[in-house]
């Protein structure tokens, strides 16, 4: 293992920014006068390559972090890698790679100078964020539920940082293991929803759900179209699927429609309690806060919210 | 009689009168005129689809240019029309707007000197199209052109230009000529059979050019027939929705068929220019915005066409209930959709006045949605809905 070169590839800079952290705390608890030079790959070009790993004057140690490496101009290349092939001791690098096979030389020639790797893959399921939460929270001796741990994905959901920064909030803020209550404490209510959690909602027959999870769509950064447009597909769906015979299974229906099983199956569930001119009318109201979304109204969330209410009344 | 390059405006009468007078006067050859202030260095030629507001434009251009006043056979006259000419500028827009960066490089290219006669002609053929600050940015040259320059604009109405473009154009009005013109005209120019120029005539209500495109298309009178057949058909929320889905999907395909050829090759004429394929280190920096720019108009222009070509459907389809209200009013006004008689009738006899009226006005509702950007299907979807007839039984 090489203690000089560090490598930390993949897309979540959440985890490539611990990298970071970790190993400059480290040399910093070794050399108080540890000198931390940071830049971005794109931007190095002959002049900032011969600063940046210039021997230096009083030999103090130092540390270069490069970040998007996959960024190099190609032209750089032959200078880092004689760096790789040489380095000097006093320096430490620490590369930030976005993953991927862009600047493979590069990789490689770290790899094989025994470069210390540490993944830094996007998770993208719930259970690895729950996972990520309770290391989390256990690196700084404290203990998460995994009911809490749960509960606050659903409610931050997407992004790692503003996962991490939560736990952090949380642990200032609470004494002992972290429980589902002091996560609904902080994040009462609050979820991540799209514009198929409205229509969903809304389909089977639950207005008020409906019109929170259509508040709490717009807030977390959804597009309004967006909304508009899966309650189009999801009324379209229902009615093709209720102008279908009954007597067919999903999976026969599946291809005369066009559809996946699961679709159908689901519209089958939303079904009752819709008429066709019910679906009608609701057909009819969707397209008109379309065309209010898309600047024929005022205000698109009043839009949105008329027809949520609105196609609520179509149904019986 | 007027010179031959106005031969194409049917049934224009005044409008040919005004411009001929306005060629006299700027030419010198009627002193009269001149003095009266017959010619003016900015036009806006005005009237419906099809009424030739473009051809009376260029047919203007060409008779300022043309050593004969217009004669449609020299050079000069076949360069205007082409849009090749050297002193006329032509600005024919496929987009969806046009933009100020255009109208800016327009004007500088507008201040140039005649290169063979003495006037330099700019001609914007959609002006309704202009966006508020590519108006705004047009107002000053408008208004105090170079002493050889004339702007002619054309638009529906003069209500779709900005009232100080409205205010600084003398307006030119085209009316929508009477299928007798049409028709005639398709007889006399194109040989077209009396009865077919008869049928095409009414149908395209006064649009030139859609009555030849059907005289001669025989797949675009098949559409133009089922697309009537419609309003007999639909009854069931399911029948609405297919019959939306269908009307969509030829309108896209529709459009991509006929930009697909063109935007391949536009691609890779450009592609070529900024050395795609070429030996040595790739495309240089701004290749990439140059391709992203002109996939972006390819687009514009797709879309520009998919709304045109469903706004004729519509229209075609508020005819059908036009001519409904005709028949329950007992009228004996000829049909716009005489070969669909049976249809009418029997649609007629099953919903009330007020019916036909509310579905008109489904129609117009969806128009608006799609120029206003609705996802086509949905607004297709909404007015189908509307246009359903009731279960049996009545409304």
């Amino acid at each position: 293992m090489n203690s000089q070169l560090f490598l930390a590839y993949g897309p979540e800079t959440l985890l490539a920014d611990r990298v970071v952290e970790t190993t400059t705390a480290a040399l910093k608890a070794q050399s108080n006068d540890l000198v931390v030079e940071s830049v971005e790959a794109g931007e190095i070009d002959d002049a900032r390559f011969g600063d940046l790993f210039a021997p230096s004057l009083f030999g103090e140690a130092r540390a270069v972090v490069i970040r998007n490496l996959q960024d190099l101009d190609s032209e750089m290349n032959p200078a880092l890698l004689a760096y790789i092939a040489d380095p000097d001791p006093t320096i430490t690098v620490i590369a930030l790679h976005k993953g991927g096979v862009k600047g493979k030389a590069l990789l490689e020639a770290l790899r094989k100078a025994g470069a210390r790797e540490t993944p830094c893959e996007a998770m993208k399921r719930d259970s690895d964020k729950i996972q990520f939460l309770r290391t989390e929270a256990l690196s700084r001796g404290r203990k998460i539920s995994p009911d809490a741990a749960k509960a606050l994905v659903d409610a931050i959901g997407s992004d790692l940082r503003e996962l991490a920064n939560s736990l952090s909030q949380l642990i200032a803020d609470t004494a002992g293991e972290i429980t589902v209550e002091a996560v609904e404490r902080f994040h009462g209510g609050r979820i991540e929803a799209t514009g198929f959690d409205v229509t969903d909602a809304l389909l089977e027959g639950r207005a008020g759900d409906a019109l929170a999870t259509l508040r709490h769509a717009l807030d977390t950064g959804t597009d309004p179209v967006m909304i508009t447009s899966a309650l189009a597909g999801a009324l379209r769906t229902l009615a093709r699927v209720g102008s279908a015979p009954r007597s067919l299974r999903s999976a026969e229906l599946a291809g005369e429609l066009g559809m996946a099983p699961w679709q159908i199956d689901k519209a089958r569930r939303q079904l009752p309690g819709w008429t066709g001119a019910g679906i009608a009318a609701a057909i009819t109201e969707v397209a008109r806060a379309d065309g209010a979304v898309k600047g024929g109204g005022a205000d698109p969330i009043f839009a949105l919210e008329r027809a949520v209410i609105a196609i609520a009344r179509t149904r019986t | 009689m007027s010179a031959p390059v106005f031969a194409d405006l049917v049934g224009q009468q005044e409008a040919i009168a005004i411009i001929e007078r306005a060629v006299r006067a700027a030419r010198g050859i009627d002193v009269e005129a001149q003095e009266s202030g017959a010619m003016t260095h900015a036009w806006l030629f005005t009237g419906p689809p099809g009424s030739g507001r473009s051809n009376a434009a260029r047919a203007f251009a060409a008779a300022l240019l043309c050593t004969e006043r217009g004669c449609g056979e020299c050079a000069t006259c076949r360069e205007v029309y082409a849009g090749t000419h050297a002193d006329v500028e032509l600005m024919e827009s496929e987009g969806l707007s046009i933009k100020a960066d255009q109208i800016r490089e327009l004007i500088v290219r507008a201040a140039w000197a005649p290169a063979t006669g003495s006037f330099r002609v700019v001609i914007i053929e959609d002006a309704d199209k202009l966006t508020e600050t590519a108006a705004n940015a047009l107002l000053k040259a408008i208004e105090e052109p170079g002493s050889f320059t004339t702007w002619f604009l054309c638009a529906p109405s003069p209500s779709d230009v900005l009232p100080t473009i409205r205010s600084r154009c003398r307006s030119v009005l085209l009316r929508t000529p009477s299928h007798q013109d049409v028709a005639s005209v398709l007889i006399e120019r194109d040989g077209v059979d009396p009865t077919m120029a008869a049928h095409v005539a009414r149908a395209s209500q006064g649009h030139v050019g859609r009555a030849k495109w059907l005289a001669f298309d025989e797949d675009a009178r098949k559409f133009r027939h089922d697309l009537l057949a419609i309003p007999a058909r639909i009854r069931t929320v399911g029948e609405a929705l297919s019959t939306a889905a269908e009307l969509h999907r030829a309108a896209n395909e529709e459009s991509v068929r006929e930009n697909a050829d063109r935007d391949e090759r536009e691609m890779a004429e450009l592609s070529t220019a900024w050395g795609h394929g070429a030996t040595g280190k790739g495309m240089p920096s701004g290749a990439s915005k140059a391709i992203k720019e002109l996939e972006k108009a390819q687009k514009s222009r797709t879309t520009a066409r998919n709304r045109a070509f469903l706004d004729i459907a519509l229209l075609d389809l508020a005819t059908f209930y036009r001519d409904v209200l005709l028949v329950q009013a007992g009228a004996e006004a000829p049909l716009i959709n005489e070969d669909l008689r049976s249809n009418v009738t029997d649609v007629a006899g099953q919903i009330p006045a007020e019916g036909a009226l509310k579905r008109v006005e489904a129609i117009m509702g969806a128009r608006k949605a799609l120029a206003f950007n609705v996802a086509p299907l949905l607004a297709l979807e909404s007015m189908m809905l509307a246009l359903r007839l009731p279960a049996r039984g009545g409304e």
